[in-house]
């Protein structure tokens, strides 16, 4: 970048003595030493706008890596089974899932899995909003995946004293499915509850498959904080442990 | 006359158009080659780190951090599921055997890759000295870090930025290797190992300013205290938060009496308890007592029983990073590990990540 920068204005300077020493503006040698300064200074601003560009596509570059890498996973899984992953996310971008009956980004062959900035609008879907799939065609990146529904939305985890409490049947992570909202970004949970502003920078999804694709962030809530849940903190070895559906 | 005046079809005239012409497309050829293939991604790093901190804050945020995570597949020769779909996954194959050489050989490469991971990510960071996050994303951050109001790591929260260096994973089969794990010995290692044959330096001495050679008593009874908890990745993350001013001359000061913070330290303690001594906006007199107090919950990621959650960090005034009022800022820098999986975690710990995927 300097060398070109040098090189112009060396060019330049050579022109400006020579008009200087002859009075002569219009010779053709200071006309090619113009255009070849132009040249050089047209490059300039290319190569800037080039580079500028390359940074600021980092954002874009990794949303798109990410995608790839929730694909990948999805594809890894088996039919039926199910497991959590935790994802880095990109700020301000969000994962859009959706299905072949509905509206959809046109790049969007069938039933899809987009990641895209967000629609301005708060929304029950947010993924529908004619916004949104503009955003997703525009300036998002989209993955066609066979499955006859795509679900996207919560699990809330409910913890006590930063444990998680505990299925009693399953012995899994209690918890409950918030409602499907077609989209998964890192707000702190819910999209049209959560008014804090705040983003999460890492993420754990659960993703299953079989016929449909569901994906779910978990969203950890403590238990004095969720209201009818039936919850029971039982007293184990000497250490209280938290357990939904506990038998009575 | 017409040649003398330089015409446009004189042979000096399309000499030089041809050397100017050649020598653009020669440095448009060496700008791209040289940002994309002729370095190692550390070296990319190590040039975007500078070149953000050799910026005024206000240009920070058009340099982005052109570092990328290292994902490191600790393996018996079995592939990580956790890097499934991840491009640039490096594999290390540790001995199988069941034999004390293997297992002791298998920890050591173990440790080694943890050590490396842990100094690679400091010294690639500027050893936490480099204002590196003042400027970017201006319009959340550096007004959100700075009017904190309450000063250094405020009661409403300071909001320090991150970088992830890298994720160690272990294969499936390596997991069940509780032979191997067990030997894990992060404390030892550090403390007696050095990066390179050449150094003159144990990683121990290199993140202490020379100031420690063995750990004091305390430490190594707070080492062997860990917890249980497991995982089966651990992710090596720089974090930097910004001070506002008097506090941290403060904290630095009281910090220095205790022996412990001058320039860069090591310490042991759960991110919880980290994270907390920030955000309560305590001195580091009380953050140093909560540190260690803190070690017995700590974050036993190889399955040892022993703590192996290390970390290092600098507090103080920053070697880069000028202000408009041509002031350095101040801050602290961490690299610690955390537990990949542990998503509150990390949230906890970074308000946002920078850097490469």
């Amino acid at each position: 970048m300097m060398l070109i920068l040098l090189i112009s204005y060396v060019i330049e300077l050579r022109v400006i003595y020579k008009m200087r020493k002859k009075g002569d503006v219009f010779t053709t040698s200071n006309l090619l030493a113009l255009v070849i300064a132009a040249i050089g200074i047209a490059l300039l601003v290319v190569v800037g706008d080039r580079i500028l560009e390359k940074y600021q596509n980092q954002d874009s570059k990794n949303a798109q890596k990410l995608l790839d890498s929730i694909i990948a996973k999805i594809n890894a899984l088996d039919e039926g089974e199910e497991n959590s992953f935790t994802f880095i996310w990109v700020k301000d971008w969000r994962l859009a899932g959706y299905n072949e009956d509905e509206n959809r980004p046109e790049k969007c062959l069938g039933a899809c899995l987009c990641i895209c900035p967000p629609a301005s609008k708060i929304s029950n879907f947010p993924n529908i909003l004619p916004e949104q799939i503009s955003l997703c065609q525009d300036r998002g990146f989209c993955r066609n995946v066979e499955f006859d529904n795509v679900d996207l939305r919560i699990r809330n985890v409910i913890t006590f004293k930063g444990e998680n409490c505990i299925d009693w049947p399953t012995k899994k992570p209690f918890g409950f499915y918030g409602q499907v909202e077609g989209v998964i970004e890192p707000s702190k949970g819910n999209i049209l509850e959560d008014t804090s502003g705040q983003r999460s920078v890492a993420l754990e999804l659960i993703i299953s498959k079989n016929s449909n694709l569901s994906i779910k962030k978990s969203h950890y809530v403590d238990r004095k904080d969720v209201f009818g849940i039936g919850t029971r903190v039982v007293e184990e070895n000497g250490k209280q442990v938290c357990y939904g559906n506990y038998p009575s | 006359m017409v040649e003398k005046r330089g015409d446009l079809l004189s042979p000096a005239v399309i000499i030089g158009l041809i050397v100017v012409i050649a020598s653009f497309a020669i440095i448009l050829s060496l700008l791209f080659r040289l940002d994309l293939i002729g370095q190692s991604d550390d070296e990319i790093c190590r040039l975007s780190v500078l070149s953000r901190a050799s910026v005024w804050e206000s240009t920070q945020g058009l340099l982005p951090l052109k570092c990328s995570t290292k994902k490191i597949c600790l393996g018996l020769g079995d592939e990580c599921s956790q890097f499934v779909g991840e491009e640039n996954v490096k594999t290390i194959k540790l001995p199988k055997g069941n034999d004390a050489s293997s297992t002791s050989k298998a920890a050591r490469m173990i440790e080694k890759t943890s050590a490396e991971s842990m100094y690679n990510c400091w010294d690639l960071m500027g050893q936490g000295k480099l204002d590196l996050f003042s400027g970017s994303d201006a319009s959340d951050l550096t007004s959100t870090i700075l009017d904190v109001g309450s000063g250094l790591f405020g009661v409403s929260g300071a909001k320090p930025v991150c970088f992830i260096c890298s994720r160690i994973a272990l294969s499936e089969e390596l997991e069940k290797r509780r032979d191997i794990l067990s030997k894990v010995d992060m404390a030892r290692y550090l403390a007696t190992e050095k990066p390179t044959p050449e150094s003159k330096k144990t990683y121990l001495q290199l993140f202490t300013d020379e100031q420690v050679r063995s750990y004091p008593g305390e430490i190594v009874e707070l080492v062997n205290s860990g917890s249980e908890t497991v995982s089966d990745e651990i992710a090596y993350v720089f974090m930097q938060v910004l001070a506002k001013g008097e506090p941290l001359d403060e904290a630095v000061r009281t910090g220095t009496n205790t022996g412990i913070l001058v320039g860069g330290s090591l310490f042991l303690g759960p991110v919880g308890r980290f994270t907390n001594f920030l955000g309560l906006g305590v001195l580091f007199k009380v953050g140093t007592t909560a540190v260690v107090s803190g070690l017995a919950g700590g974050f036993a990621y190889y399955q040892t029983g022993k703590n192996q959650d290390f970390a290092v960090q600098h507090c103080g005034q920053f070697a880069s990073g000028e202000t408009e009022n041509g002031k350095l800022r101040k801050g602290c820098s961490i690299v610690k590990p955390v537990d990949y999986n542990d998503v509150n975690t990390i949230n906890q710990l970074c308000y946002r990540i920078e850097g490469n995927l």
